[in-house]
């Protein structure tokens, strides 16, 4: 039960917020908190009941499409769990982040509470058809927070945000028919436990393999299927760049985990070095083009598109320091990137340009808010003591263990990164104060700080003690890599 | 962990690391006082504490024993996955408690001298909360009993200075010093991944006393290729820490930053632990004379390069930081001839002269009213006293006057590099004598002659919170020579002792290198040629200088290519930097804005499927939304029911 609340909750908190639309927005505010406290006494249950050694075991489950084989089977496992209370995590801070500004009342809130529906379903759902269901599901409030909270470009950026992943999710919809035709179920289990035969990438289990692997690679995204982030990022409103990068992001890495490497290991062999090829593109790329960036929140994208990049290297590499990295990564950078985002979006809020030319001088501004954002940066880049570090770290040795070519070319992103980063926040933080921060003062109510100040010392905890984490994951990410050596056999 | 290793447990040395963090924090994020009294006396007094708990550690675990065993704090487990084992433990060997002494002892005097020489800043507390960060991060790297945790260090080190170099951060150009500073520091930091990975994979540890016990000397179980690659790698990053060719150019950029913290950072401590990293390591690095080839001539050159810059400069603190440039380069060269004993010896007795160089320069700078030029200055030896005193006694030192600390280390190094070879003694007797001249020239534009400014003619000596740390310091740049001296002279062997005692057994001798030692006679000339040498090209320098009158600089040729730093940076500029811009734009621009976008608009008008396309459904009401939202998610699934059902 607990487990089918960490979904319906948001979702019942979503459709009763759409009811307060006539209330004064920071009573409606508050109720967001509060609905969000009662969410996270669900998230502490499952987080402390967490036993180690599940992967896949369903704790509520409801027989939908018996025709089908199909029920919205819903499970916490090592999997999942980090990134549903991050999911929480995010959302509790936006929350706080959000009181007091009038724009963003019940209906905001609301589309936020049934996005955060979609994205924990979607990471909870043990069924492809319960899956593909949550997956579409969050496409719907966010196309609307980009196209109505969003900046100028809004229409264009949740336009094609909505284009590149309904494109994807269909080739995906196709795979999951296959499947539900084929084996009559759509059980994760019962997937896994059928052993679907390999023979080659144009055989069935190859197809829809790649089926799924598209959806999940527009999603991340993958070089080249990334242009969309940094239109969805500059355009979204400040939350959901957060949820953005901080979640839906990394939907699409756990769910190579768990769909593509889990149920079609052989295929995913078969991909492994195309994929760690494109994911070494990704980070030089990407890399490059966060460079040159003249829009923060553009440059913050790109420097996602090339930090997922470093993902998908963890995931294809088959050892277990990269893959219990490229999961740890998936919280790292949400709450690095994350912190930048919200760092960036209070300054945004007051000054209404991501022109970066246009600053200069925080520090002189604000010095307190300025740490944060290069502390949040340092995270970012992967400094030892900061989550990203253990992240990039585990990633790029198991990459050089598997192979050593891409691993070294994936390297040059750990300086790349240092200097699209350390460039804007000389631009940025240093310096003179610019024209806009001339104009502007910056200076934060308490609910902000609140906001901030909880990311930052998550940094530091998982930066300096990551061990916990990596217990919830090892059994699972364990259990993968046996199934790539011995295939079928386990 | 091995259970074969025996020794005692300590969570003493913790606290040398905690020390300082807790200064950082309190001045930082709690206290934040704009006093400077407040600020300045709790990160000293947190140095001090460092300094002291070093001082307690040393004194019970000792310096020179053979065996002393295996004295860990084991702290907690940073990470632990696969191969890549990382626990958070700290390790005392008697090479850590030197350099412990030299980072708390140094740091501790610099804190003080920083008390005087920060007193016009607003809100001095954030200075004084990096420099204990530094601190901090300095000594995981010397304490960390695992490669993980001395590159944690290592980066930490490199942040803090990112920090303070862009510490006055109006100004772009000390922003853009310390951002060269740490992205050259990364350059070089890639080496140190590519070691750790190497290490990982084929030796399955990175714990230091491990590697050291199973993989060094003849009958290690890697690969020599391998070996070659990680030690490479190690070398590579340590050009950029220890600021060597090719990666030297960010140090001499870095002097934007205060100069308490070029004396602590950029002279004494951080930019040594390229070759504490090497000492540590060294029956490693004992196993391969090839690396030990390119230290000695990557060091060589950078010797000379750094000096020959250094002749023409007319900061004060250039002339410095190239001189330390060019030192790190004698250090290096040390390792190269096998003798990591002189290079280390030269890291401490460099410590001592090098801050007491900066902190004299900084004493002098103040007095200027923060003008550097020495061709402004002349004449100060009798406004500023004290500071005159110290400055001759470190400018003594680092041209090895006899009995000098840098004679001893210095010594030390040339008489390794003539057993090495005669090419290797001469070309090292050649940037010694630039030495001399170069610090002689600082010195005596600086001090004597008459005054060429109105800054000069109204210049005052510093408070004692800036001279007594420099009288300090004189006096160890005079005796810490002491620790080791030559066969011939005193016969003191305390810190090769110390230094062989901490390689777990391991003798350190090079592969396929028979040491001939030295005749006596050969020792004596040996030190009588360099002093000779030395001096008096140090006594022309000061001729040449002492009735200095113009400010224009020198012309021809030479001096030309010294002044420009022989165009380096222009040179790097060109082949390096504007290409790789150029090719990031050009990426970014062609394959995303023309390539990707491109097709995918054209896909989309081809379809009609514009913008405005759905645009009928942006309404802007909310309620709207939410009903498209509940209808089509409500019809969607009666649909998909009574299908499939």
């Amino acid at each position: 039960m607990t487990t089918l609340m960490l979904m319906l909750w948001p979702l019942l908190s979503g459709l009763f917020l759409f009811c307060l639309i006539k209330v004064p927005t920071r009573t409606v505010q508050w109720v967001n908190i509060a609905l969000h406290l009662v969410w996270g006494v669900f998230m502490w249950q499952s987080w402390a009941g967490f036993a180690p050694d599940q992967l896949g075991t369903v704790s509520w489950s409801w027989e939908w499409f018996p025709s089908l084989g199909s029920s919205l089977a819903l499970g916490v496992d090592g999997l999942n769990l980090p990134l549903i209370v991050l999911n929480f995590i995010l959302s509790l801070l936006l929350a706080f982040y959000s009181l007091g500004k009038e724009k963003l009342g019940a209906s905001y809130l609301a589309l936020f509470s049934i996005l955060n529906a979609g994205s924990v379903g979607s990471l909870l759902a043990l069924d492809a058809l319960a899956f593909y269901v949550f997956w579409e599901f969050m496409l719907i409030p966010m196309y609307f927070l980009i196209g109505k909270w969003g900046s100028k470009n809004r229409v264009y950026a949740a336009l094609k945000f909505f284009a590149f992943t309904m494109a994807g999710s269909l080739l995906m919809l196709l795979a999951i028919i296959a499947l539900g035709t084929e084996y009559n179920t759509l059980s994760w289990n019962a997937l896994r436990d059928a052993q679907i035969p390999y023979n080659g990438l144009g055989g069935f289990q190859g197809l829809v393999f790649l089926g799924f692997l598209v959806a999940f690679a527009v999603k991340i995204p993958v070089w080249p299927l990334h242009t969309w982030l940094p239109d969805a990022h500059t355009e979204a409103p400040t939350g959901a760049s957060v949820i953005l990068a901080g979640v839906l992001l990394k939907l699409g890495v756990y769910g190579i985990a768990r769909w593509c490497l889990a149920l079609f290991p052989m295929a995913s062999q078969d991909v492994a070095i195309p994929m760690m090829v494109l994911g070494a593109i990704g980070v030089v790329v990407g890399s490059f083009a966060a460079w040159k960036q003249t829009d923060i929140k553009r440059m913050i994208a790109y420097s996602s598109v090339a930090h997922l990049a470093f993902m998908v290297l963890g995931l294809f590499a088959f050892q277990e320091e990269a893959l219990q990295g490229a999961m740890f990564q998936n919280l790292a950078h949400g709450l690095s990137t994350g912190a930048l985002f919200l760092i960036f979006g209070i300054i945004y809020d007051r000054t209404h340009t991501r022109e970066i030319s246009q600053y200069g001088g925080l520090a002189s501004r604000n010095g307190l808010l300025a740490s944060a954002f290069v502390f949040s940066a340092m995270a970012s880049i992967g400094l030892p003591g900061l989550p990203g570090f253990v992240g990039e770290f585990l990633i790029l040795s198991g990459t050089f263990f598997s192979n050593k070519t891409i691993a070294l070319v994936s390297l040059s992103g750990v300086l790349l990164g240092s200097i699209y980063m350390l460039s804007m926040l000389r631009k940025v933080v240093f310096g003179p104060v610019g024209p806009t921060l001339e104009a502007h003062e910056i200076r934060l109510q308490w609910n902000e700080w609140v906001a901030i100040v909880p990311l930052l010392v998550l940094m530091l905890v998982l930066g300096l003690q990551p061990q916990f984490i990596f217990e919830k994951s090892k059994f699972a990410v364990e259990w993968i890599l046996a199934l790539m050596t011995s295939g079928w056999g386990v | 962990m091995d259970e074969a290793f025996t020794g005692a447990s300590t969570t003493l040395l913790r606290w040398i690391i905690l020390f300082p963090l807790l200064g950082a924090i309190l001045n930082g994020l709690v206290i934040r006082s704009k006093s400077l009294k407040v600020s300045g006396i709790v990160a000293t007094m947190a140095s001090l504490g460092a300094f002291v708990v070093s001082l307690l550690v040393v004194s019970r675990y000792g310096l020179l024993s053979e065996d002393i065993g295996y004295i860990t704090d084991q702290w907690f487990v940073w990470f632990n996955v696969g191969r890549i084992n990382v626990p958070f433990w700290l390790e005392y060997t008697p090479l850590t408690g030197l350099m412990l002494l030299v980072v708390t002892g140094i740091g501790a005097l610099i804190h003080v001298f920083a008390m005087g020489y920060m007193e016009e800043e607003e809100a001095p507390f954030r200075f004084f909360s990096y420099l204990n960060l530094f601190l901090s991060a300095m000594l995981v790297l010397v304490l960390s009993s695992n490669l993980v945790g001395v590159f944690m260090g290592w980066e930490g080190v490199g942040l803090c200075s990112y920090l303070l170099i862009g510490y006055w951060y109006k100004k772009d150009e000390n922003t853009a010093a310390g951002m060269k500073a740490f992205v050259t520091n990364r350059i070089g930091d890639l080496g140190f991944f590519v070691a750790l990975f190497m290490l990982a994979l084929y030796a399955n540890t990175l714990q230091i006393r491990e590697l050291l016990t199973f993989f060094a000397g003849e009958s290690s179980q890697l690969s020599p290729g391998v070996v070659l690659c990680v030690l490479g790698a190690l070398f590579w990053a340590s050009t950029g820490k220890s600021a060597q060719f090719p990666l030297y150019v960010w140090l001499p950029d870095a002097m934007a930053g205060p100069t308490p913290v070029s004396a602590l950072i950029h002279a004494a401590t951080m930019v040594t632990s390229g070759i504490f990293v090497s000492v540590r390591l060294w029956p490693l690095f004992a196993t391969q004379p090839l690396v030990l080839d390119w230290m000695l001539w990557v060091g060589m050159g950078t010797a000379w390069l750094a000096a020959l810059i250094a002749l023409t400069q007319r900061d004060i603190k250039k002339v410095l930081a190239y001189s330390t440039v060019s030192q790190l380069g004698f250090m290096f060269v040390a390792l190269g001839v096998g003798s990591p004993v002189a290079a280390f010896f030269h890291v401490i007795t460099h410590a001592f002269f090098k801050a007491l160089l900066f902190l004299g320069a900084g004493s002098v700078i103040h007095g200027m009213h923060h003008d550097q030029d020495l061709f402004e200055m002349g004449g100060l030896r009798k406004k500023m006293p004290f500071t005159h005193a110290t400055f001759l006694i470190g400018t003594l030192a680092i041209i090895g006057f006899p009995l000098t600390a840098g004679f001893f280390s210095k010594d030390m190094i040339l008489a390794k590099a003539f057993e090495h070879g005669p090419l290797a003694w001469g070309l090292l007797l050649g940037a010694a004598v630039l030495t001399a001249f170069y610090m002689l020239r600082a010195y005596t534009l600086a001090f004597w002659g008459e005054p060429r400014s109105k800054h000069a003619s109204h210049a005052h000596e510093s408070s004692w919170l800036m001279t007594v740390p420099l009288m300090a310091l004189a006096l160890g740049a005079l005796l810490i020579g002491f620790i080791e001296t030559p066969v011939v002279l005193l016969d003191i062997h305390a810190l090769e002792a110390a230094v062989k005692a901490s390689w777990y057994g391991s003798s350190g001798e090079v592969i396929g290198h028979h040491a001939g030692h030295l005749s006596h006679a050969t020792e004596w000339i040996l030190m009588l040629v360099t002093s000779v040498c030395s001096l008096s090209v140090a006594y022309f320098s000061y001729k040449k200088f002492r009735d200095h009158k113009t400010k224009e600089s020198a012309t021809g040729l030479l001096a030309d290519l010294s002044q420009n730093k022989f165009y380096v940076d222009e040179i790097y500029e060109t082949l390096l930097l504007k290409p790789l811009s150029f090719v990031a734009a050009w990426s970014w621009k062609i394959i995303d804005t023309y390539l990707i976008n491109g097709t995918l608009h054209f896909v989309r008008n081809t379809l009609g499927f514009s913008g405005q396309f759905l645009s009928f459904a942006h309404t802007g009401n909310v309620q709207t939304y939410a009903w498209y939202m509940a209808a089509a998610s409500a019809v969607s699934l009666l649909i998909s029911w009574w299908v499939l059902k």
